[in-house]
């Protein structure tokens, strides 16, 4: 028999028996389903993923600390052999970098930047006029693009001017963002001895809440490295942190991996934009490896299912096996013809569940995507030849479960095939 | 020509053997008409499945044209049977939730006939028995004869040489049978192909150029009909 007419055929005889095929069918499609949403979702989260990294990170941009624990989120495990460089960093003991590790970097081949990052708890924030409110400093590096609502980063921040975050502007008494710039803020920040001083700063920009800057902080006002250098100075003066840091950022003019390298073998651990984004994906990758196993277990009771049917088919249509092998069709056409049907199962149920998937997916991404405030960016993102893998997948899966219903068929002796009334 | 060599059919083994056939032996003109007579349980029916290359005898030989069905190979048999052979069941077997030219069309199908081929030839057949108008009628609504007369459709699409009908007339009422031996015996002289009719009608196999009497597994007797010597 030609493959045309075979198709024929099994189409025909899955159109007579409408429900069994479309119940079978439907037992793979929730695989198809599952499957569809649990790729699209992973994809999805690497897009998303990836402009988080974009927006913070820049991609020529690497991260050096001292200790490598600052990378590793390792807690303390115990006390330390005293060191010079130790600091407290998060509650942390650490190594941290002084001002002799900058300029052994500087030297490394490729490094063009050396921005050291402070991190500052002010006593509290002010202007004339208002409340006193909490908040800290953090340094602003040309990697990060925060969203702004007034004001502007084209010339990054000046020394002496500070980025506010939007949740200032009511506390703050501002009439909107556009009022604040140029207006002058105070920050108080306190030594460990007790001694306070006070830093002006005018507001270059007011950056806003996006679902892109991870490092968006309500309560973070960045600022110029030497300001912030010049409040570290004051408020660790006398401490064990005096003159430290704990991580500095390296731009490069080179391929950071390379750098990387050199500052590895320099004594200094490091992160590129490469590795955030690596440890980020090897989080997704393990949920969704997770998610389709699930999908695949589903997929094994289809299987039977297909397997059931199949059985039940070849079955009932004893007689016409009997008759079609008497008629001269050879085993292995028989069961080329029932192994062709269950794979036009599988091709209806992986199509019926990935349709629904991409359906239902491009309806509601919206609503989710508002829901979990990832702003623009889809959760369920569907790639074509996923999809189409996707159902040449599931067609081989039901091909195989048809398997051993099309061997019974084609072994069938037509002599006792035709003897059934 | 079919030549039937000493052939022997047992089933089963040892103490369950039960002999189907012994010692059969006779010789079939091309063209001719043949019935093959004897009570059921006689082995008329193994007697024709065993020409047809359905089942293989235990012992002798089946040559049909010359060659024989016994050295060649399950594809080649299936061949033969799909270029050569027609069948024509005692139920029809014909599908009932397909039309009347899909049936004819299954045994083309089976001998990949060119597509283009086949709607002439399924309306050839289908007009040898009268069916013609109601070629994309479903088949399960044609009275018994006219489901007969699909059958015989299906079994001569292929021009065959050889047309092995088992108890045609057996699910029929005495009227619609006749009409149906007719027109078998009609096809027989028009395609010239030879037919083995399996029948314990003893009128029909009167008609026949030549009886083959069976009882129990053997021959008790082949008669000729006048002039067909």
């Amino acid at each position: 028999m030609k493959l045309l007419d075979m198709l024929k055929r099994s189409s025909r005889n899955l159109l007579q028996s409408k429900m069994r095929t479309l119940l079978t069918a439907s037992a793979i499609a929730v695989g198809g389903f599952t499957l569809t949403v649990t790729l699209a979702a992973a994809t999805g989260a690497k897009q998303y993923t990836s402009k988080i990294v974009a927006a913070n990170f820049d991609p020529k941009a690497v991260m050096v600390a001292k200790d490598r624990a600052l990378f590793e989120g390792s807690t303390q495990s115990g006390p330390k052999v005293y060191n010079e460089d130790l600091g407290t960093v998060y509650g942390m003991q650490v190594k941290q970098l002084t001002p002799q590790d900058v300029a052994k970097i500087k030297k490394i081949p490729h490094v063009t930047n050396v921005l050291e990052n402070y991190q500052t708890d002010t006593q509290f924030i002010t202007r004339p006029g208002v409340k006193r409110y909490t908040g800290t400093l953090n340094v602003y590096n040309k990697g990060q693009k925060p969203e702004i609502s007034a004001g502007t980063l084209d010339r990054g921040v000046p020394d002496g001017t500070v980025v506010l975050p939007e949740d200032y502007l009511l506390l703050m008494l501002f009439d909107g963002p556009k009022d604040a710039i140029g207006k002058t803020i105070q920050v108080q920040v306190r030594q460990a001895a007790g001694a306070t001083k006070v830093f002006s700063y005018k507001i270059a920009a007011v950056s806003t809440r996006s679902s892109l800057e991870a490092s968006f902080s309500p309560t973070s006002l960045l600022l110029s490295s030497d300001d912030a250098k010049m409040v570290n100075d004051f408020v660790n003066k006398g401490t064990v942190n005096e003159g430290k840091f704990p991580t500095v950022t390296v731009t490069t003019d080179g391929n950071p991996a390379d750098v990387k390298e050199a500052l590895r073998r320099a004594g200094y651990p490091s992160l590129t934009a490469e590795d955030a984004q690596k440890i980020i994906f090897q989080i997704i990758n393990v949920l969704q490896a997770i998610v389709l196993v699930f999908g695949l277990i589903t997929l094994i009771a289809s299987f039977f299912g297909v397997v059931n049917t199949q059985y039940i088919s070849v079955l009932e249509r004893t007689r016409e096996i009997g008759l079609m092998k008497a008629l001269g069709m050879g085993r292995f056409a028989v069961s080329r013809l029932f192994i062709i049907e269950a794979t036009i199962i599988g091709f209806i149920g992986a199509v019926v569940g990935s349709g629904l998937a991409i359906l239902l997916g491009t309806l509601l991404n919206p609503f989710i995507s508002n829901k979990i405030h990832f702003g623009d960016q889809s959760l369920l993102v569907f790639t074509w030849w996923q999809v189409v893998a996707l159902i040449a997948f599931l067609m081989l899966v039901t091909t195989i479960a048809g398997l051993l219903p099309a061997q019974k068929a084609a072994k069938l002796d037509p002599i006792e095939a035709l003897r059934t009334e | 020509m079919i030549e039937i060599l000493d052939v022997q059919k047992v089933y089963g083994r040892r103490e369950n053997a039960f002999v189907a056939l012994k010692d059969i032996t006779c010789t079939i003109p091309s063209g001719s008409t043949v019935a093959i007579v004897g009570k059921s349980g006689s082995g008329k029916s193994t007697l024709m499945h065993i020409m047809g290359g359905l089942d293989s005898p235990t012992q002798g030989e089946v040559r049909i044209d010359g060659r024989a069905l016994g050295t060649m190979k399950r594809p080649e048999i299936d061949r033969f049977r799909a270029h050569e052979l027609g069948f024509v069941f005692q139920s029809f077997f014909i599908e009932g939730n397909q039309s009347c030219y899909q049936n004819v069309s299954l045994p083309l199908e089976v001998s990949r006939t060119n597509i283009l081929e086949r709607k002439a030839l399924i309306t050839k057949a289908l007009s040898q028995v009268e069916l013609v108008d109601k070629i994309s009628v479903k088949a399960k609504l044609l009275s018994g004869g006219q489901k007969q007369r699909l059958a015989i459709a299906r079994a001569i699409v292929n021009k065959p040489k050889l047309l092995l009908a088992d108890e045609p007339t057996g699910n029929l009422d005495s009227a619609t049978g006749e009409k149906v031996v007719d027109l078998l015996f009609d096809l027989n002289k028009d395609l010239g192909s030879t037919l083995v009719i399996i029948t314990h009608d003893t009128e029909l196999a009167a008609r026949c150029d030549m009886q083959i009497h069976i009882k129990d597994g053997t021959i008790q007797a082949i008669t000729h009909k006048k002039g067909k010597r």
